[in-house]
């Protein structure tokens, strides 16, 4: 039987010797050829072999399965993803109540106009700090009838002891966005929650801050300017 | 619910916050991952690494899985190979040549012929050893495989007939050096 002939029954006989289904036209023709070519009858029987020992090693690791130790370390980080979405919650909720606290305050705020000093900032996010300390300030009416002469009073206050610090979980700025910077009393207590570095002894005095707000009248950022009562 | 659906549900009440559901997908198809990668690395410790790689991976991209494109355990053993395919590569860049050329040794006298054929399946080219794995060791169906492997399945056949002569001859030249041993 010519090469040609063997080369065609390659294929059959692997599939033959896998014990693989096959036609039966083909099965016929390959068990003729087979009675005739010494080469591929030794071809078939080293593949039958070799079909026994793969199925011999396939038995083996047939109950092969992952050490304990794998379903440790998934469980431990199975844990760590759940306690980080925990974590993410908390950080969420604080942040929600820090804001809302703050927009609190800017309403109390408001609400005491005698104490609120604003000054409205046009300027980028980035110039805003430097120019919270140079743009000229204009103070509220008074509630008392006081001689105008505000500028010079509330200069020396406006000097920049601290940069702002933002206000966690609250949107960045845009680099275009206008933003308001609003001067006003806040609670001590609100500021160490929301993470300023407070200096003050008693958690209940009020401190004088800049609050930074953004276009959508959310506060974003805190800036300390100087102690102002106890209570 | 065929396996399909409950495994599609399983990773669904996952992504929902359920832990458990993870822990019986697991439980469910951790064997067949650690057996395909123990089939193509020889090697229970890198076996094991690669479990683990596949099953973290799946924490963190539980929305991969598309189950219209599959089972999860065809989806689980095609990100196995791409672990294994990447740890190899990062082993081969340090390995020493030396190292790389004692990788396709003997095998010692008195080996059985699983055993033998074990080590001469690791020491093949990857190509051709992830086809006999699959179609011989796993017993995938040629068209299993061809998807698995992401290649037409003439050539799953090609390479498949190619891999088996090496083999086979790596077994019948160990069996003329029992008969006659030097």
């Amino acid at each position: 039987m010519s090469g040609l002939s063997c080369r065609e029954f390659e294929r059959p006989l692997m599939d033959r010797a896998r014990n693989r289904p096959m036609d039966a036209a083909v099965r016929m023709a390959l068990t003729a050829h087979l009675e005739i070519c010494a080469p591929c009858s030794g071809a078939i029987e080293r593949q039958i072999r070799l079909s026994e020992a793969m199925e011999a090693l396939a038995e083996r690791t047939a109950d092969a399965s992952a050490p304990p130790s794998v379903e440790r370390a998934i469980l431990l980080e199975l844990n760590a993803v759940h306690a980080r979405a925990r974590r993410r919650w908390i950080y969420a909720g604080a942040g929600a109540a820090l804001a809302a606290s703050v927009a609190m305050a800017l309403w109390l705020g408001s609400a005491r106009a005698p104490k609120k000093i604003e000054a409205r900032v046009t300027p980028a996010p980035a110039a805003v700090m430097q120019a919270a300390v140079t743009a000229p300030v204009e103070t509220a009416p008074v509630a008392a009838p006081v001689k105008r002469a505000p500028k010079r009073r509330v200069k020396p206050a406006l000097k920049p002891e601290a940069p702002f610090v933002a206000i966690p979980y609250t949107p960045p700025l845009d680099p275009r966005e206008r933003v308001d910077v609003v001067r006003m009393d806040m609670p001590v207590a609100a500021l160490i929650a929301a993470g300023l570095p407070v200096g003050a002894a008693d958690p209940a005095s009020d401190v004088r801050t800049d609050v930074l707000v953004g276009q959508d009248g959310r506060a974003r950022a805190v800036r300390l300017v100087a102690a102002v009562s106890s209570n | 619910m065929d396996s399909l659906d409950r495994d599609a549900e399983l990773l669904k009440r996952f992504r929902a916050g359920d832990r458990e559901a993870f822990t019986t997908l697991y439980r469910a198809h951790q064997a067949s991952v650690f057996r395909f990668a123990l089939s193509m690395t020889g090697d229970e410790t890198r076996a094991a690494e690669a479990t683990q790689d596949v099953f973290i991976w799946l924490i963190h991209h539980a929305g991969a899985f598309d189950p219209s494109r599959g089972t999860l355990g065809a989806f689980l053993s095609g990100v196995a190979r791409k672990f294994l395919r990447r740890r190899r590569a990062e082993e081969m860049r340090w390995a020493p040549l030396d190292e790389i050329s004692l990788a396709e040794t003997r095998s010692p006298c008195g080996d059985s012929d699983a055993e033998t054929l074990r080590r001469a399946i690791v020491a093949l080219p990857e190509k051709y050893r992830e086809v006999v794995v699959r179609c011989d060791l796993e017993e995938k169906s040629y068209e299993e495989a061809a998807s698995a492997i992401g290649i037409a399945v003439g050539t799953v056949r090609s390479r498949l007939h190619r891999a088996r002569a090496l083999l086979a001859r790596k077994l019948d030249r160990r069996r003329k050096e029992e008969q006659c041993p030097a």
